[in-house]
């Protein structure tokens, strides 16, 4: 069977029955999804039922009608809208900007905020990475003065972002009095030690998973434990055994939040960003939701693995349009282009970095068949949409403000 | 090298395929079930086969499939999961086909959206005027704050000093500089 799943006895699909969807086998329900992310589970006789064309009287029949399921009862005019501003068509320009810190010198990082202003999005992130807080201070104190400056003269919310390996409590003070989301860049190995505390107080944190990470539940007590808002996971590597081990892992960090939903104040950054639109948060948006810039103010598509633009000093963001890798970069991160996502349930909550396919399989258009990226991303939100049928999920979910009706 | 052909086995509700030492294949009718299908269950196999079609693509169709890994592939599994593919390619492509002029119709009125013809789209954010364009308040701020942050550097140079009073941690440069 491949990616996308197959049945056994495939049911038979009639004219004008069901409305523009894709489905996917989930254990014993299958899985609708339309192109704007509304989607149902159904029992194979229901599914049955509804490609060969429910009748009003059916009791699925308004619960798929309101999810626009229906292709004798479709609201074009709702769905038109969604497609404009779900899609190309309202974009604004990338809204997440990720500036690598170490060894920036103040000129650069003045040349690249205001390259970050010049792009035309209605709310800008600037997500200031670096090892040592105390190594870039200089840096990293006059990007959070002067972005804030500037988002006050262009009348533009601004959200800043610290991640690093290492902060003083002074240095937290000072971010935190200002505004600043404290992110710390975390490796997991082994089971942790709930008795060693984080190299600083931070609000989310970017945990890599070591080779040997183990126990994601424990893990899920400590970051509470130490106060951790949210967190984003990310696989130790890119090769068929690391994302099976970080699947895994990521349904036991997962269970523990739903199983804790109650009581916890953790939330889990992957679930949110797949199901609640935000792909900017996602490593599959070059150009469209970010752009990098490194420490000598060059511009990438990419934080990791991005394609070359130019100069922040230099480049106009009207001329990214005319530099050839930003429509091989869009073109090839669009799922209606590629053969694999454009049939799959997953389409509208997930993309695939271009940066990253061409880091793992040497082109930017990648093999999504073949590719680990894809095989990461399917295994996430099968771990996420297996426990869409738990009620607890869903609380969980109304609490983190993600609203997938 | 002569391949030793098998005996072709009904598969589940499908096309027959046939086996020979290296590779499966299987015979497909594209009138009956269109090429649409037969590219897209071909398609999914890249991960597990190299995949060649030979024929002529108005009538039929053969489509040979190599595993990538001959040791740990049965070719009787992969004609199999090529025809349950297969199967299910003719459902999503059914789905695909029967929607057609409702996908045609929405683009069509999202395009009318963007363009304004129909409800005009939100409003455009502001422009952020460009460097040349600040006031000469907004300059002197920029001005205070690079000295600020200057002032932020010196100090913590100071405070290195305070730490390092006899400059034991200093480079050869610095002290030659501060020498000069």
């Amino acid at each position: 069977m491949s990616k996308l799943t197959a049945f056994d006895k495939p049911p038979k699909a009639r004219r004008g029955a069901a409305a523009p969807h894709q489905f996917r086998l989930l254990g014993k329900k299958i899985l609708i999804t339309d192109e704007h992310g509304r989607s149902a589970l159904l029992t194979r006789p229901e599914y049955d039922r509804l490609l060969a064309g429910l009748k009003p009287s059916d009791p699925l029949w308004p619960l798929l009608q309101s999810r626009g399921f229906l292709a004798e009862a479709f609201d074009f005019d709702a769905a038109a809208r969604r497609q404009f501003e779900r899609g190309l068509l309202s974009w604004k320009g990338p809204a997440s900007h990720v500036l690598g810190l170490d060894a920036m010198s103040l000129d650069t990082a003045r040349s690249v905020v205001d390259f970050v202003f010049r792009c035309p999005g209605p709310q800008l992130t600037l997500e200031l990475v670096f090892d040592d807080a105390s190594a870039v201070w200089p840096v990293l104190w006059f990007i959070t003065q002067y972005a804030r400056r500037k988002g006050e003269w262009s009348r533009r919310p601004v959200f800043l972002i610290a991640r690093g390996r290492a902060m003083a409590p002074d240095q937290a003070d000072f971010l935190r009095s200002h505004g600043v989301t404290r992110s710390a860049a975390l490796t997991l190995d082994g089971a942790p030690d709930m008795k060693q505390a984080p190299a600083f107080r931070a609000q989310r944190a970017r945990a890599r998973l070591g080779a040997n990470a183990a126990d994601p539940r424990a893990w899920a007590r400590w970051f509470e434990k130490w106060g951790f808002e949210s967190v984003r996971l990310e696989p130790a590597s890119h090769d068929e055994k690391g994302s099976d081990a970080f699947i895994e892992f990521y349904g036991g960090f997962l269970g523990h939040l739903i199983e804790h939903g109650e009581e916890t104040n953790l939330r889990d950054e992957l679930a949110i960003s797949f199901l609640g639109g935000r792909t900017w948060n996602l490593p599959g948006t070059d150009v469209l939701e970010q752009l990098a810039y490194d420490a000598a103010g060059r511009v990438f598509t990419a934080e990791e693995g991005g394609i070359e633009l130019g100069a922040a000093a230099s480049l106009r963001y009207q001329d990214l349009a005319g530099l050839p890798a930003v429509p091989a970069v869009i073109a090839a991160s669009h799922a209606d282009n590629q053969p694999l996502c454009s049939q799959c349930a997953y389409r509208p909550y997930c993309t695939l970095a271009p940066s990253l396919s061409r880091r793992t399989q040497g082109t930017l258009w990648g093999q999504t068949p073949s590719s680990v990226l894809c095989s990461i991303q399917m295994g996430l939100l099968d771990a996420i949409f297996e426990r869409l049928i738990d009620e607890k999920t869903l609380l969980l979910l109304n609490k983190w403000h993600v609203d997938i009706s | 090298m002569k391949s030793k052909k098998k005996t072709a086995k009904k598969a589940p509700k499908s096309a027959p395929y046939t086996l020979s030492s290296l590779e499966a294949s299987v015979v497909l009718d594209i009138k009956k079930e269109g090429l649409e299908s037969i590219f897209g269950a071909a398609y999914l196999m890249m991960d597990r086969a190299y995949v060649s079609l030979k024929g002529d693509r108005a009538k039929a169709v053969t489509v040979v499939l190599r595993p990538k890994n001959p040791k740990t592939t049965k070719l009787k599994a992969l004609a199999e999961e090529f025809l349950s593919d297969f199967e299910s390619q003719k459902v999503r492509w059914a789905v695909a086909k029967n929607n057609l002029p409702i996908r045609e119709f929405i683009a069509e009125q999202a395009v009318l959206i963007a363009n304004g013809t129909i409800p005009p789209p939100a409003p455009a954010a502001a422009p952020e005027p460009a460097a040349e364009e600040l006031t000469d308040d907004q300059r002197a701020e920029i001005e205070k704050l690079i000295a600020e942050v200057e002032s932020e550097i010196k100090t913590m140079n100071d405070k290195k000093v305070a730490m390092d009073p006899k400059g034991i941690k200093a480079s050869w440069e610095e002290t030659q500089e501060n020498k000069a």
